[in-house]
C-alpha cells in the first residue's frame, strides 16, 4: 500500500517538475523580453535622423551602460514574483462562480490582494524607471520651490507615479473580472520562437489600446482627488504644495505628460501580457508521454490522464490525438498487450479515462441544461410573497399533486408554464401548514411533527422571503445566478474532450489495421454510446451564436461550436471505418438510428 | 527514361468520345449516344450536369463607361475626377500624359511623382506581394483556372466520402450535385462571393464547402436536410483577413480539423480553425505570394508554392518549412500520392512531371522500421516528359500542364494541358517504386477543351475522373477494375459486359499495343 502511495507520489511530483519547469523558463523569458523593451525604447528614445551614426552610438552607449541594467534587478524580481502568483491559475482550475458578487468577491482573496500590490509597485517601478531613462528624476517626490524657500511638492512626478500605480491596480482587478482566465491551445503547434515573434506584435498593438481607457479613467480620478492627493502627500512628506509650478486642474491635458502617461500604461500593460502569452506558449507546448514505462516512477500516457493538474491533463489529450491522428508506432504500442500477462492495460488505461471524462462532463452538461430551462420558466417579474400567498394557500387536493408530482423539478418542460411551485416537495409542507384538506388526507400528526411542520413552514417562509429580495433588480443583478454560468464554465473547460472524442474515434478506426489482438472491439459501443450521448447533451444546450461572422460569437460559445464539430467528426470518422460492420454491434435501435444519418451523410 | 507522351492507347476516330475505361480497355461512342451506362452501372444515378453558356448568367465585367458619350472637360476637372473613380496613380498618368491644356511642369512633375511610386511600390513588393501594381498582375496570373472568365465551368470537387459534387460556375455561383436527390441542387450564390478560384468540402462533414473567392474564404453550411436551393450568405462563416485576397487556393487537412487558405498577394498563409473562428498566419520570407496548397492525405506534409520558382514544404508537426526551387517559373499544380511519400509537380513553364519523393515507397509505412529521414534530399526528378506529340486526328498532346490530379487508390494520374483537347491519363504504380506508364486519351466533342477535372473519393470499383469541358458539359469517366468489385457490383457489371463490344462502339485494348508494352519496359527499367 505504501509503496503504490509512493508511486502516486512520485509520478505527481514528476508532473509537477514539468509544470514548473516549463513556468521558470515562461518567467526567465519574460525577464528576457523586459531586457529587450528597455533597449528597444533607448534606442527610440535616442532618436538622430540627420546623424544616424551618432544615434546608433549614443544607443549603444545607453543599452551598454551598467545603470541601465542595474535599475533592471528589481524590476526583474517583480517579474518573477508575478510570473509565480500568476502560474497559480494554470495550476489548479478555477471553480464556477454563478453570481456577480461571487466574481467580485473572488476578486478579493488574498492572493489576488497581494498580486494587486504587486502591480501597484510594478507599476511605480516601470513608471520611475522609464522616466530615469528618458531624463527624468521621477523617483523624486519633492522639488526645490520655484520662488519660497524650502521643499516643495513635485506634482508632476506624483501624477506619473500615481498613474503607474492605477494601471497596476486596473489591470490586476480587470484580469480577475472581467477576463477569462482558461489557457488554450493553439490549433498548430509551431516552435516557440515564431509563436512569440508573431504575437509580439499583436501584443504591442494590443496594449497601445488597452491603455487608452484606464489612462482615461485615471484623468477622470485625478480630476477628481488629486488635490486631496497633494494636499494629504505634502503633509505627509512634510513639504509645502507648490502653487507656482503652473499645476491646475487641467494640469493632465497637457500633451507631452498624456502621451508619457499612455506610454508608461502601455508599457506595464504589455509587460503583463508578455508574462501571459509566454506562459501560454511554454505551458501549451505538446509534451511526449511515454506509453507504458519500465519503470515504476515513470509517468506515462495514462498517469497524466488521471493527473489532478488540468494543464497536465491537457498536455496528455493533446499527445494522445497526437498519436491516434499521425503516430502508428505508437498506435501499435498502445494496442499492444502486456508482458507478462497478455492484458490490453495500455489501452483499457487509456479509454477508462477519456470515457470517464467525456461521461462525466455529458453528465454536469446535462445538469446545467436543466438548471438553464428551470431558470427560463421561472416567472419574470418579481413577486411579493404577500401577493403569492393567497394563490399557495388555496387548498391543493391530492389528485392534483398526484398530477403534477412525475414531473421532476430538473425535467426540462416545454415551458409553457411555471409548475415547479407545485412540483416542489418542499412546498407539500407548506401546503400542509394551510390546508385541512391536506391534513385530512394525511396521517394525524403529533404535537412534535406539528411544531416540525411550523417550522419548515417558517424556514419556506423565510427561503421565500429571501427569493423575493432576491428578485429586486439591484439584488438580482448581484446576488442573482447566472442560469448559464454553469454551462459556460463547462464549455470553457471542454477543449481537451474535444481532443479526446476525436482520438478515440481515430484510435477505434485505426484498429482495423493495426489492433492485431482485437482490444479496440470490446469498448467500440461504449465509445459510441458515450459520443452520441455527449452530442444529444450538446445539441440541447441552449447556448447559440447568432452570427455567422469570424469571431462573432464569445469563447463559450465558440467552444461549444467546436466541440459540437469535433463530435461530430468523430462519429463520421467511426461510421467510415465501421459503417458496415454496425449491424454486428450490440447497440440500441435509437443509437442506430443517430448512426444511420452519420452513414449516409444526412447529418449536417 | 521516363514516361512520354507516346505509347497512349489509339484515339477514337472523328464524331466519337472516350466513354470509359473497363480493364484497360477504353471504350469509345458516338458523341450523341455516349454514355457509360451502356458500358457499366458504377455510375449509374450520377447527376447529369450541362452548364452552356446560356444557362449562366456571366456577371458583368467590361467597363460601363464606354456606352456614355465623351465630353470634352477642363484638365484639372479630368483629374479630379479620375483621381475620384480610378485613384491617384490614374490621375497622375493622365496629367503626365501629354496634351494641349497640361503645362510642361505639370506633366514632369507627375512623371517624377509616378516614378517615385514605382521605386516604392517595388521596394514594398519585396516584403509585401499584395501591394501596387504587382500585386493585380499576381492575381490574374497566378490563378489556378487558367481562363476564368471564358468558360462556364471552373471548377469542380467531389466530396470525400459521398456521391456529391460542388461545381463552381462562371457566373459566381457553386452548385451542388448529389446522386442521392438528383432533381434538387443547391445553388451557393453572395454578393461577396466573387471571382471564385477553387473549393474544398470539409472532410468528415456532410455539409461544410469552403469557397475560395476574391474576398477571402466562404464556408458554406450545405445542409442535407433542408429543402432550400438558394441558401442566404447566414449560412456561410466569411473568412477574411486584410492583404489576404485573392484567395486562389484553399485546402483541408484529411481529418477535417483545419483549413489552410493561399492568396497570390500575399506571402503569408492563414491556418483556420473554423469552429473556434480563429487564424494562424504563416509567413517565411522570399517567393512572393504563395499561390497553391496541397495537403498529404496523411496531414504531415503541405506544399505551398509561391508565385515564384520557390515552393516549400512544411512539416505540420512543428510547421518547420523544407525551402525548395524549380529551374524557372512556378509551381502549377501538385498532388500527392495516397500515401503521402511522393509528391508530383508540374511548372508554370516546363513541360516535364517532377517527383519529389519523402519516403522511400508506400509499403515500407507499416512496419515499424521505415526511417522518417527525407529521401527528398537528393532532388525532384523527372517522372513524366510532357514534350508535345502528335497523337493522331492531327491532335496533339502535351506541354505545360494546368491541372493534375492522381485517384484515391493512387492507380491513375490525369493531367490537362494548356494547349491540347485531350485528357491524358496515366496508369501508376507505388509499390515497390513509383511506375508512371501512358494509360489512356480521352477525347471530348469536336470543339472541347478540358478545363478541371476531378476524381471521385469514393469510387470502390475504380477510378471516376469528371472532366469540364469548356462546353460547360460535365463528364464521368469511369475506370473499372473487375478484381475491385464487390460481389453486388460484379453481378450488374456482368450484366453490362455484352453490350460492350457493341459493333457501333470502338474499342482498343492497352494490352496488345506494342508501343505500349515498350513504354512501359522504358519506364520500368528508369526505376
Amino acid at each position: 500500500m505504501s509503496s503504490i502511495q509512493y508511486d502516486v507520489s512520485n509520478k505527481a511530483k514528476f508532473a509537477r517538475e514539468i509544470f514548473i519547469s516549463r513556468i521558470l523558463s515562461a518567467v526567465v523569458w519574460s525577464i528576457f523580453l523586459q531586457c529587450l523593451y528597455v533597449s528597444y525604447v533607448l534606442f527610440l528614445m535616442n532618436i538622430d535622423i540627420l546623424h544616424p551614426l551618432q544615434w546608433i552610438r549614443s544607443a549603444y552607449s545607453s543599452i551598454t551602460n551598467v545603470g541601465t541594467w542595474f535599475y533592471l534587478i528589481p524590476l526583474g524580481v517583480m517579474t518573477f514574483a508575478q510570473g509565480v502568483l500568476m502560474s497559480k491559475d494554470f495550476m489548479t482550475e478555477s471553480p464556477c462562480i454563478r453570481t456577480r458578487f461571487g466574481t467580485i468577491c473572488s476578486a478579493f482573496q488574498p492572493r489576488n490582494l497581494v498580486m494587486a500590490f504587486l502591480n501597484m509597485i510594478f507599476g511605480a517601478m516601470i513608471v520611475s524607471y522609464y522616466s530615469a531613462l528618458l531624463g527624468d528624476e521621477t523617483n523624486i517626490l519633492t522639488q526645490e520651490c520655484g520662488n519660497e524657500q524650502g521643499k516643495c511638492l513635485n506634482e508632476r512626478n506624483l501624477y506619473l507615479i500615481a498613474c503607474g500605480i492605477w494601471i497596476g491596480l486596473y489591470t490586476t482587478f480587470q484580469r480577475q473580472m472581467c477576463e477569462t482566465r482558461v489557457i488554450m491551445f493553439p490549433m498548430v503547434q509551431q516552435l516557440k520562437y515564431p509563436q512569440v515573434k508573431l504575437k509580439l506584435g499583436q501584443l504591442v498593438m494590443q496594449s497601445i489600446k488597452e491603455a487608452v481607457f484606464p489612462y482615461a479613467y485615471f484623468c477622470l480620478l485625478y480630476w477628481a482627488w488629486g488635490g486631496y492627493l497633494c494636499e494629504h502627500l505634502s503633509g505627509f512628506l512634510g513639504v509645502t504644495a507648490d502653487n507656482h509650478s503652473g499645476i491646475s486642474v487641467l494640469f493632465w491635458m497637457k500633451p507631452f505628460l498624456a502621451i508619457r502617461c499612455l506610454l508608461f500604461s502601455a508599457i506595464i500593460i504589455l509587460s503583463r501580457r508578455t508574462i501571459e502569452m509566454l506562459f501560454e506558449v511554454f505551458l501549451t507546448e505538446r509534451c511526449h508521454f511515454l506509453i507504458s514505462s519500465t519503470s515504476i516512477d515513470q509517468l506515462t500516457l495514462i498517469d497524466v490522464l488521471a493527473s489532478p493538474l488540468p494543464f497536465m491533463q491537457r498536455l496528455a489529450y493533446l499527445d494522445l490525438l497526437h498519436i491516434a491522428e499521425r503516430d502508428p508506432i505508437r498506435q501499435a504500442e498502445l494496442f499492444s498487450l502486456s508482458l507478462p500477462g497478455g492484458h490490453p492495460h495500455n489501452w483499457n488505461g487509456v479509454v477508462s479515462e477519456v470515457l470517464k471524462a467525456l461521461e462525466s462532463f455529458t453528465s454536469d452538461l446535462n445538469i446545467a441544461i436543466c438548471d438553464m430551462n428551470r431558470a427560463s420558466i421561472a416567472p419574470l417579474l418579481p413577486s411579493s410573497p404577500t401577493k403569492s400567498a393567497p394563490v399557495e394557500s388555496r387548498p391543493v387536493l391530492s389528485s392534483q399533486i398526484s398530477q403534477v408530482s412525475p414531473m421532476s423539478p430538473t425535467t426540462p418542460s416545454l415551458r409553457l408554464r411555471n409548475m415547479s411551485i407545485i412540483q416542489s416537495p418542499d412546498r407539500n409542507n407548506s401546503y400542509a401548514g394551510s390546508s385541512p384538506l391536506f391534513y385530512a388526507a394525511n396521517t394525524p400528526a403529533s404535537k412534535q411533527e406539528r411544531d416540525l411542520d411550523l417550522l419548515a413552514a417558517f424556514r419556506q417562509q423565510l427561503v421565500l422571503a429571501v427569493q423575493w429580495i432576491r428578485r429586486k433588480p439591484g439584488i438580482n443583478l448581484l446576488f442573482g445566478e447566472l442560469e448559464d454560468a454553469h454551462a459556460r464554465y463547462l464549455l470553457l473547460h471542454s477543449q481537451h474532450l474535444s481532443w479526446g472524442a476525436q482520438a478515440l474515434a481515430h484510435l477505434a478506426a485505426a484498429s482495423l489495421k493495426r489492433d492485431v489482438y482485437g482490444v479496440v472491439q470490446k469498448d467500440l459501443p461504449v465509445i459510441i454510446k458515450t459520443i452520441v450521448q455527449l452530442k444529444s447533451a450538446l445539441e440541447r444546450l441552449p447556448l447559440h451564436c447568432h452570427k455567422r461572422g469570424l469571431r462573432s460569437g464569445a469563447l463559450e460559445v465558440r467552444m461549444k461550436a467546436s466541440l459540437t464539430s469535433a463530435v461530430k467528426r468523430s462519429l463520421y470518422i467511426l461510421c467510415n471505418a465501421f459503417g458496415p460492420y454496425l449491424s454486428d454491434l450490440p447497440l440500441s435501435e435509437d443509437l442506430k438510428q443517430v448512426l444511420g444519418n452519420y452513414i449516409l451523410y444526412k447529418e449536417g | 527514361m521516363v514516361a512520354t507522351c507516346l505509347g497512349f492507347s489509339p484515339l477514337p476516330p472523328d464524331g466519337y468520345v472516350s466513354v470509359c475505361e473497363i480493364d484497360g480497355k477504353v471504350c469509345h461512342k458516338p458523341f450523341e449516344s455516349a454514355n457509360p451506362i451502356e458500358f457499366t452501372s458504377a455510375v449509374s444515378g450520377y447527376p447529369a450536369i450541362a452548364l452552356s453558356h446560356d444557362a449562366v448568367h456571366m456577371a458583368a465585367r467590361e467597363d460601363a463607361r464606354h456606352v456614355f458619350l465623351h465630353v470634352e472637360e477642363k484638365l484639372l476637372k479630368r483629374i479630379m475626377s479620375t483621381w475620384y473613380e480610378q485613384g491617384t496613380v490614374e490621375a497622375l498618368q493622365l496629367a503626365s500624359s501629354p496634351s494641349d491644356q497640361s503645362s510642361i511642369i505639370l506633366q514632369w512633375s507627375a512623371r517624377l511623382a509616378l516614378k517615385a511610386m514605382h521605386v516604392v511600390s517595388m521596394a514594398v513588393n519585396t516584403v509585401y506581394p499584395a501591394f501596387g501594381d504587382r500585386g493585380q498582375q499576381l492575381s490574374t496570373s497566378a490563378s489556378q483556372a487558367p481562363s476564368l472568365h471564358r468558360n462556364p465551368v471552373r471548377f469542380v470537387v467531389w466530396h470525400p466520402h459521398c456521391t456529391k459534387i460542388a461545381v463552381a460556375v462562371s457566373d459566381d455561383s457553386v452548385r451542388v450535385y448529389s446522386a442521392s436527390t438528383p432533381g434538387f441542387v443547391p445553388t451557393l450564390r453572395s454578393k461577396v462571393q466573387r471571382s471564385v478560384t477553387c473549393l474544398a468540402w470539409r472532410p468528415n462533414s456532410a455539409s461544410e464547402l469552403a469557397v475560395g473567392c476574391q474576398i477571402g474564404t466562404l464556408v458554406w453550411q450545405v445542409d442535407p436536410k433542408s429543402v432550400v436551393t438558394r441558401p442566404s450568405i447566414t449560412c456561410a462563416t466569411v473568412l477574411k483577413r486584410p492583404g489576404h485576397s485573392p484567395v486562389t487556393s484553399i485546402q483541408w487537412n484529411s481529418t477535417g480539423t483545419l483549413l489552410v487558405s493561399a492568396a497570390s498577394n500575399d506571402s503569408s498563409m492563414y491556418i483556420w480553425d473554423i469552429d473556434l473562428q480563429e487564424s494562424v498566419p504563416l509567413r517565411r520570407v522570399g517567393g512572393g505570394g504563395v499561390h497553391l496548397l496541397s495537403w498529404s492525405p496523411d496531414v504531415h506534409k503541405l506544399l505551398a508554392a509561391t508565385t515564384s520558382v520557390t515552393f516549400r514544404v512544411w512539416n505540420t508537426s512543428n510547421w518547420v518549412p523544407e525551402r525548395w526551387r524549380v529551374l524557372s517559373g512556378n509551381v502549377r499544380s501538385a498532388c500527392w500520392s495516397p500515401c503521402s511519400t511522393v509528391l508530383l509537380f508540374t511548372t508554370s513553364e516546363e513541360s516535364v512531371v517532377y517527383a519529389l519523393q519523402f519516403k522511400q515507397n508506400c509499403a515500407q509505412l507499416d512496419t515499424m522500421f521505415y526511417s522518417d529521414t527525407p529521401v527528398s534530399e537528393q532532388g525532384a526528378r523527372v517522372v513524366i516528359n510532357l514534350a508535345p506529340e502528335e497523337v493522331g486526328n492531327g491532335l496533339r498532346i502535351g506541354g505545360p500542364v494546368t491541372s493534375m490530379v492522381w485517384d484515391k487508390l493512387g492507380r491513375h494520374l490525369a493531367l490537362i494541358f494548356e494547349s491540347s483537347p485531350l485528357v491524358a491519363v496515366y496508369r501508376t504504380d507505388l509499390t515497390p517504386h513509383l511506375l508512371i506508364t501512358p494509360c489512356c486519351l480521352v477525347k471530348g466533342a469536336s470543339g472541347e477543351q478540358p478545363t478541371a477535372i476531378a476524381f471521385q473519393s469514393n469510387f470502390d470499383a475504380g477510378a471516376c475522373l469528371t472532366i469540364a469541358w469548356s462546353t460547360g458539359r460535365i463528364q464521368y469517366f469511369p475506370m473499372i477494375y473487375q478484381e475491385l468489385k464487390n460481389p453486388n457490383q460484379s453481378m450488374m457489371q456482368n450484366e453490362s459486359v455484352p453490350f460492350r463490344p457493341d459493333h457501333s462502339g470502338f474499342e482498343s485494348s492497352r494490352i496488345y499495343d506494342g508501343s505500349l508494352l515498350q513504354s512501359f519496359h522504358d519506364s520500368f527499367m528508369s526505376y
